[in-house]
């Protein structure tokens, strides 16, 4: 086969590295100057495109050849040789020209980060431009300068097994520190190169390199940004290979890696020495296991709640991805954990108060416009609503508007979330669906008529890790309770807004009538959730004991 | 299997559903055109402007405008030709828009590309045939390579991650099996002439 000539050759080298994005402008001023003054090179430089759009295109690569296990494809060894021999191959000569002249003009390309548009991002997202790999072969060590790698960003109730070189929160992480074993709790790591791993213990782990580390054993959830594509965890079986995605991996006891995605697409290369490599493309919500006895790869069940996806030590905070309650937000809380019981929000100054120090239990003119709360970024505020002067405000900063019913504007005990209720200095519990309010098995949020409450939903995605919220669910209704007290008739109307608009609503329920079931989907771009009680089809709000229980917030529902 | 590129380049506007019969006769018939012809147009463009993420985009842009200017198109003329057309004056103002960029070719040396690029891209189908061919030559490694830069769409970085080499040897060696293909190639147009 007749060698190409050398400017052809040049121009080939070039666009390698061009079509990859690694080109510097000198390099393509160079292949600029190929492919104007020679003829030869101008050709080879159309064939090297068509080539090149036919790879792309994928049409030659056969579905026989991407699963033929009879062919060894991939192999370290081989690779290795192969390198070999392109180390000791005939020089190519390159007959030198002289430079062109240094044109001074700006440039804005960076090869750094991959440019991202929308068909790329579409790509990204349809094909394989979020992709694992899986390969299976041991590591090879080498000799390394001691240099720093990563930084523990904070540890919750971690346990090591030697306390002495226990890392805290703040300690730096060099390449050549001794692998850590934690014995329980968890540990985030923030790696130089823009990636942060959660580590859950039982875990025996190394950060090697600034984009590499190694588990054992236990678990890891990784999250990737594009700016740290590459970032590898090697196991003892496999290594896994990310570019821009969120994936949690654990090492059970028999050394079997898990993987499970969240978000992005991934394309699972895996194998063993010496034998082909297979794959298959594990999409988000799906999961996979790679057997370490038999390399053998099968999908499984996908667990939303098996990885810590967030933690945070000052607030108590550990979270998997399971839902958040609303009624925990009232009490001054996170969703999960920090909530104060029998606490509610005062409604002349918006400040969360436990029901001992506020309890207005006379229905009273109430105050007019919206009352934001500023103790917590996840409650916007509260509100009476009243559209006795046309619409009214559901949230601060933002002029959303509702058309409110009329109503007398009299409110009664503020917004809450305990089971209590007080009337004429005599306390009694709640009860709502024949169950205890206000527990942590039946959690509420108490709004007697006319009161509202909105939250701050992109906060809330916001503090999450900007997961998802997916849907919000509840049942509205009476406390059972009024029946005794109540001797008259009663209604009540409830709505839900989603920024302002009416996404539920049931008008005049009665205390004789079973809970109200309310699931309602959110959108990424839901700001706010608004809960309102009024009055129903009377001209009085007297025992209009309303509750919203179980009111939660979901993730990928 | 369906082609990922072809997935994303037609305009989002030819995904509406049509009410009118006519217009999704209309619709049908563009869609068929630009679905067994668009690798040619395609071809063109990213000789042009050698980058995967432009080509890309003036592929959608191209194929926007192809599809607003359908009625002007003559059933049974040269789709391609047509669309090489339209694809041209989107180059040009890439170009104007690129001017200053030291990474894009500038008018004049497109002037020079163009005279020698439609007859190239118009060997598309048997230049496709010869490198599945001459692809089927080479070693399982070599393969294997290509598969994962460019099947999986692999940057040189990771795959050299991915084995623990140097970027550059990867370079080295995509370099050596391309320039193998093309020589292949070569001979086995050349053969069968």
């Amino acid at each position: 086969m007749d060698k190409m000539n050398p400017k052809s050759y040049e121009a080939v080298r070039i666009l390698v590295r061009h079509m990859d994005g690694s080109s510097t402008p000198e390099d393509f001023q160079r292949l600029e100057s190929l492919v104007r003054t020679d003829p030869e090179a101008r050709r080879v430089y159309f064939e090297y495109i068509m080539m090149a759009v036919c790879m792309r295109e994928k049409k030659i690569f056969t579905s026989r050849q991407l699963h033929d296990e009879s062919r060894r494809s991939f192999d370290p060894d081989l690779w290795a040789t192969l390198l070999e021999e392109e180390k000791n191959a005939p020089v190519v000569q390159l007959q030198k020209t002289p430079p062109p002249a240094p044109v001074p003009v700006p440039h804005d390309h960076k090869h750094t980060a991959r440019q991202i548009n929308k068909l790329s991002l579409a790509a990204a997202i349809l094909s394989a431009a979020a992709l694992i790999f899986i390969i299976a072969y041991t590591n090879v060590t080498s000799l390394r300068t001691i240099e720093p790698v990563a930084e523990v960003i904070d540890t919750y109730n971690a346990v090591w097994q030697d306390a002495s070189q226990a890392p805290r929160k703040g300690s730096v992480l060099y390449n050549t520190d001794p692998r850590q074993k934690l014995l329980s709790g968890l540990v985030k790591v923030r790696f130089n190169t823009g990636a942060e791993v959660i580590i859950e213990g039982p875990a025996f782990y190394a950060c090697k390199a600034p984009d590499q580390m190694t588990l054992s054993r236990g678990k890891a959830f990784a999250h990737i940004p594009l700016s740290a594509s590459g970032f590898m965890i090697n196991t003892p079986a496999s290594k896994i290979i990310d570019l821009g995605t969120e994936f949690g991996v654990e090492i059970d006891d028999q050394g079997n890696s898990l993987v499970q995605m969240y978000k992005g697409k991934a394309s699972l290369i895996w194998g063993r020495r010496g034998n082909n490599l297979q794959n298959l493309t594990l999409t988000e919500n799906n999961a996979a296991k790679v057997t370490a006895a038999t390399s053998r790869l099968e999908t499984i069940a996908y667990d939303e709640t098996a990885f810590v996806r967030k933690f945070d030590s000052k607030q108590n905070l550990s979270w998997r991805g399971q839902s958040l309650s609303l009624a925990d937000l009232v009490g001054g809380g996170n969703g999960l954990t920090g909530g104060s019981p029998d606490t509610g929000i005062r409604w002349d100054n918006g400040r969360f108060a436990s029901l001992d120090d506020y309890y207005p239990d006379r229905t009273a003119a109430g105050p007019t416009g919206f009352i934001p709360v500023r103790q917590s970024p996840f409650i916007e505020g509260v509100f009476i609503p009243n559209g006795s002067n046309g619409p009214i405000a559901v949230a601060d900063r933002d002029t959303i508007l509702w058309d409110a019913p009329v109503s007398d504007g009299r409110v009664c005990y503020n917004v809450h979330n305990s089971g209590t209720l007080i009337r004429n200095g005599v306390k009694h519990i709640q009860k709502f669906d024949g169950r205890l309010c206000g527990t942590p098995e039946n959690p509420v949020i108490s709004m007697h008529a006319n009161a509202a409450i909105t939250f701050n939903l992109e906060e809330i995605r916001r503090f999450y890790g900007n997961a998802p919220l997916t849907a919000f669910t509840a049942f509205c209704g009476y406390s059972e309770t009024v029946l005794k007290y109540a001797g008259e008739k009663t209604m009540a109307d409830f709505y839900v807004l989603v920024d302002g608009q009416e996404r539920f609503a049931r008008a005049d329920m009665t205390p004789y009538e079973q809970p109200c079931p309310i699931d309602i989907k959110l959108a990424p771009t839901d700001r706010h959730l608004t809960l309102i009680t009024t009055r129903g089809d009377g001209d009085h709000t007297s025992f209009d004991w309303c509750l919203f229980a179980q009111p939660k917030l979901h993730f990928d529902k | 299997m369906e082609d990922t590129i072809s997935k994303n380049r037609f305009p989002d506007k030819v995904r509406l559903m049509a009410t009118n019969p006519d217009i999704q006769e209309n619709m049908d018939l563009f869609v068929k055109l630009l679905s067994s012809n668009q690798k040619w147009i395609y071809a063109y463009i990213l000789s042009m402007i050698p980058n995967y993420n432009d080509a890309d985009d003036l592929m959608q842009e191209t194929s926007s405008i192809m599809w607003k200017k359908f009625n002007d198109f003559q059933p049974g003329t040269d789709f391609v030709k047509w669309g090489i057309k339209i694809a041209h004056y989107q180059i040009l103002n890439f170009c104007r828009k690129k001017s200053k960029s030291p990474l894009h070719f500038n008018s004049d040396t497109i002037e020079i590309l163009q005279d020698t690029c439609e007859n190239v891209v118009m060997e598309f189908n048997t230049r496709q045939e010869a490198l599945r061919n001459c692809f089927n030559k080479l070693s399982s490694d070599d393969q294997g390579l290509l598969q994962v830069h460019y099947y999986q769409s692999t940057p040189v970085k990771v795959i050299a991650h991915q084995f623990g080499q140097t970027v550059q040897n990867i370079y080295q060696k995509l370099t050596r099996i391309e320039c193998a293909l093309l020589n292949c190639i070569r001979h086995m147009l050349a053969a069968e002439q």
